[in-house]
């Protein structure tokens, strides 16, 4: 359970208000709670009414509202675009929202130091196409990126399809300026892609789910831009030969930009809404029961070399259909599939727990075959999908929330399947964080001891505990 | 349930289930992207008063009401959703629910003033100035840039017309031009002009006595209006001798469009297939000229800004033909935006619609150039909607010129 501290303030006071008012005139401050309503929730489906919200529009403003607010122990909730998965914006345990979307320049991007400086508000996929324009290119790709910021990516430590051969959000912030409770400002790592003075606080600001400062300004690693890419979307007979053919593309030795697999019951989510390339089993011929979707990229001499080489690859594990596109245009029809998969899954039901475990590369086929078991033996339906490459999996767990014992058995699923995830030497959130659907646990994976040091941490950065309670990991 | 069960077929969308807060539509809401208000946004909508089980709490309908009837009705959102919720839709239901002044006045506007927008616009009164209340300024102001001195010259003589594809099509079929509120009123030029090219294409064009086609009407909140405007055009359809419609207006379009399934057609006779037939009939210009060649005279800007209308069809038909006539003079900013029109938000939120204005006047000038040097190339921006062009003349930065496609045609 979580525990708060108990010093923090349980309501706003009229002289609060008045505060805010001040420091946040016109637009600055919301406090009709028709208005606040919708920043009182976000993707994960759940929801509070903050108790005000804030829109600063420079840095000093956040400074004077953290001094502030440590001094009158009132909880702040940070937020951008709100379109994280485990409620990590949620206002649960009440507090005042703090909206930092106003603040949204890209203030730099520099092909010679290879990194860019941008504020927390700007949008991921606006600021791929800038660094793009630039021969410039930023690796993550959470699939949220044309509706995410950057701050919020930081903040979450987003993943991504590219993460397999590209990593995820952290291994390109170079350096974080942020305001921590008390009005104090600190300006972790900078411009060098290397750094080794003192402890790495960019690291730790990195996944903190908004609980040890304010982001003001973000400094990002840049690489150079691939000239091109290709794409193949191989459907097989069984779970197994799927998996055997990935395992075969890394023993050949190529590291893909993306490895992706949808299990049988993605796919037929998928073909409820949209006609599909693979066969399905419809002609009396053999029906396809796992999809994987692999993409490489590089100069466009060697594209069609390393198509070649992919196909042969995963010849030996026969696949029933292979279907390559070179380039964007031929490409974009092949992901359109995959990132319906998540929509899809409600054509199965009405609700779903939306998991992201991850469990070490060479663990995915025994911890995918695991969550299958697990569906039938609660007799729920539970879709694999995701970024096979990395062992992170996205796994669905769909009912209808009306029924009460389909509730409890898909909660007994969703435990189920953290239980085998951890056994398996996994971690229970790859890339969505904890927020509020995960906080309870937390404990399952992380020790006392770990968590003890965890709080000191947090308790250096927030003695008072004022940034997001309740969140993450404490 | 089942009509819009039977609509939503029809028109090839999505089933509506509930919004499950994921985000999708936050990507190309005009209101949202030029304010940053998230309460602005679709999923707060769809959150506060839409078929969505995470309400955050009981809250005062009517205050619901006024916050969520800040919309553009520009159907983005409608379209980004994997959920298949339809936010305009949903909004005019919440405004028919909640009748209030500004829709009283955008009424006035549509049904009662249109007659007096050409006298408006030629700068006279409109009506004494006592009635016309402050809310109006926006609005007026795009009248006024509609006035006959404002409209732009023509310089483009179409050469060769598609006269052999038409024919194949429709031969002798009669053929109504569909005017809308300004080619009505305002800018008759527009409704000449379409006349001069349906000529030149070999058809045989019938008068049809249409008035607005009440898409606006709908969408501010006014269903019965909407209703009444929708059977007047029916029975001056069916007089006329039911001719194939053709629109120059991207709203209009997608208004008269929407009649199919909206249960006009019940009293039509037995075994036929009255509404399939006015399906079928309602055709932009723009459509039936694809193929023509045209030669720029003297006066052609050597730039030429495309604002694509948010509702613009599926074809991009407008687009299609001016990229063919114009050639690289055209150019379109690759992240089209909105001009924040939005029928009755240009009354009720005239700030709002003015800052989404803002926001597309940026985007045009990425492409144009005109912020730099407006005296070297002052922005002249081309559309093909109605309020697209109000609006834009509303917002229109100094020196710049705007007008619908059709003023750009020289007349013979």
């Amino acid at each position: 359970m979580t525990t708060l501290p108990t010093t923090l303030i349980t309501a706003l006071t009229p002289a609060h208000l008045r505060f805010l008012e001040n420091l946040f005139p016109g637009e600055g401050l919301v406090t009709q709670p028709e208005e606040m309503a919708v920043y009182g929730a976000d993707s994960s489906r759940r929801s509070a009414m903050p108790w005000a919200v804030v829109r600063p529009r420079n840095e000093e403003q956040i400074v004077e509202l953290l001094r502030w607010a440590e001094a009158e122990a009132v909880p702040l909730v940070p937020r951008l675009r709100g379109t994280g998965m485990s409620g990590g914006a949620v206002p649960a345990f009440g507090g005042v929202v703090v909206s930092t979307l106003w603040l949204n320049r890209v203030l730099d991007i520099d092909g010679d130091d290879f990194c860019a400086e941008v504020e927390p508000g700007v949008v991921t996929s606006e600021f791929q196409a800038l660094t793009q324009k630039q021969k410039l290119f930023y690796p993550p790709d959470p699939a949220s990126l044309r509706i995410s910021t950057l701050g919020g990516n930081v903040a979450t430590c987003a993943g991504g399809m590219r993460a397999v051969k590209y990593g995820v959000t952290r291994d390109y912030v170079l350096g974080v300026r942020a305001v921590l409770p008390g009005g104090r400002i600190v300006d972790a790592g900078g411009r060098t892609h290397k750094n080794v003075v003192g402890l790495d606080l960019t690291r730790l600001f990195v996944g903190s789910c908004g609980t040890l400062g304010i982001f003001t300004k973000l400094t990002l690693k840049l690489l150079p831009l691939p000239e091109s890419s290709a794409t193949v979307l191989a459907a097989f007979g069984s779970l197994k030969e799927a998996l055997e053919g990935a395992r075969g593309v890394f023993r050949a030795g190529i590291l893909p930009t993306a490895m992706e697999f949808m299990d049988a019951t993605a796919c037929r989510g998928i073909a409820m809404i949209k006609d599909v390339p693979w066969p399905t089993g419809s002609d009396g011929g053999a029906s396809t029961q796992a999809v994987l979707l692999l993409k490489v990229d590089g100069s466009a001499a060697a594209l069609a070399t390393d198509l070649a080489r992919l196909e042969q690859a995963l010849a030996p594990a026969g696949p029933l259909c292979l279907l390559k596109g070179l380039g964007p245009k031929e490409e974009e029809p092949l992901w359109e599939i995959r990132r319906l998969v998540s929509p899809a899954s409600f054509q199965l039901g009405p609700d779903k727990m939306g998991e992201d475990v991850a469990v070490p590369r060479g663990q995915t086929v025994q911890a995918v075959e695991g969550f299958q078991a697990i569906g039938k033996e609660h007799g729920i339906h539970v879709a694999c999908y995701g970024h096979l490459g990395d062992g992170n999996i996205h796994v669905n767990i769909i009912f209808d929330s009306a029924d009460p014992d389909q509730r409890e058995r898909a909660q007994k699923c969703k435990e189920a399947v953290f239980r085998l995830t951890l056994a398996l030497g996994g971690t229970i959130s790859g890339e969505h964080g904890t927020g509020i659907t995960k906080a309870a646990y937390v404990s399952w994976q992380l020790s006392e001891e770990e968590r003890r040091i965890m709080a000191g941490i947090k308790g250096v950065f927030d003695p008072v505990g004022i940034l997001n309670p309740g969140k993450g990991w404490v | 349930m089942t009509d819009k069960k039977a609509a939503s077929v029809k028109s090839g969308a999505k089933p509506e289930r509930d919004c499950v807060l994921c985000g999708c539509c936050l990507e190309l809401c005009p209101l949202f992207l030029a304010t940053n208000r998230e309460e602005l946004s679709p999923r707060a909508k769809a959150l506060l008063a839409g078929p969505s089980k995470f309400t955050a709490a009981d809250l005062p309908e009517d205050d619901v009401a006024a916050l969520a009837g800040l919309c553009l009705a520009c159907g983005r959102c409608e379209k980004l959703c994997p959920q298949g919720v339809n936010i305009p839709r949903l909004i005019a239901r919440l405004r028919a629910e909640h009748p209030d002044f500004r829709q009283w006045l955008w009424k006035q506007w549509i049904t009662k003033l249109a007659p007096y927008w050409s006298l408006a616009a030629q700068g006279a009164a409109l009506v004494p100035q006592p009635i016309v209340p402050a809310a109006f300024s926006l609005a007026l102001k795009g009248l006024r840039g509609l006035r006959p001195s404002k409209g732009l010259r023509g310089w483009l003589t179409i050469t060769k017309f598609p006269k052999d594809a038409f024919r194949e099509k429709y031969a002798d079929r009669p053929v109504a031009v569909f005017n809308g509120c300004v080619g009505m009123g305002p800018r008759k030029i527009w409704a000449d002009t379409a006349r001069a090219l349906l000529q030149g294409l070999g058809a045989n064009l019938v008068a049809a006595d249409f008035s607005c086609c009440g898409s606006t009407l709908g969408v501010a909140g006014l269903p019965e209006d909407q209703a009444a405007a929708r059977r007047a055009n029916v029975a001056a359809w069916r007089r006329a001798g039911r001719p194939l419609i053709v629109t120059y207006c991207a709203t209009c379009q997608k208004g008269l469009a929407e009649y199919a399934g909206a249960g006009l057609f019940a009293d039509a006779a037995p075994h036929f297939d009255e509404e399939a037939l006015w399906a079928a009939s309602v055709a932009p210009l723009s459509g039936l000229l694809a193929g023509a060649t045209g030669k720029a005279g003297r006066g052609a800007p050597a730039i030429i800004g495309w604002h694509r209308p948010c509702h613009a069809d599926a074809v991009d038909s407008d687009f299609k033909l001016l990229s063919g006539l114009l050639g690289t003079r055209l150019r379109s900013p690759a992240k089209a935006n909105c001009c924040g029109f939005g029928g009755i938000m240009q009354l009720a939120a005239p700030k709002l619609s003015a800052q989404v204005g803002a926001g597309c006047w940026a985007g045009l000038d990425t492409v144009l150039g005109f912020s730099v040097a407006a005296q070297v190339t002052p922005g002249y921006v081309l559309t093909g909607c109605s309020g697209c062009v109000m609006q834009l003349a509303a917002t229109a930065p100094a020196g710049a010129s705007v007008g619908h496609w059709l003023e750009i045609i020289r007349p013979d």
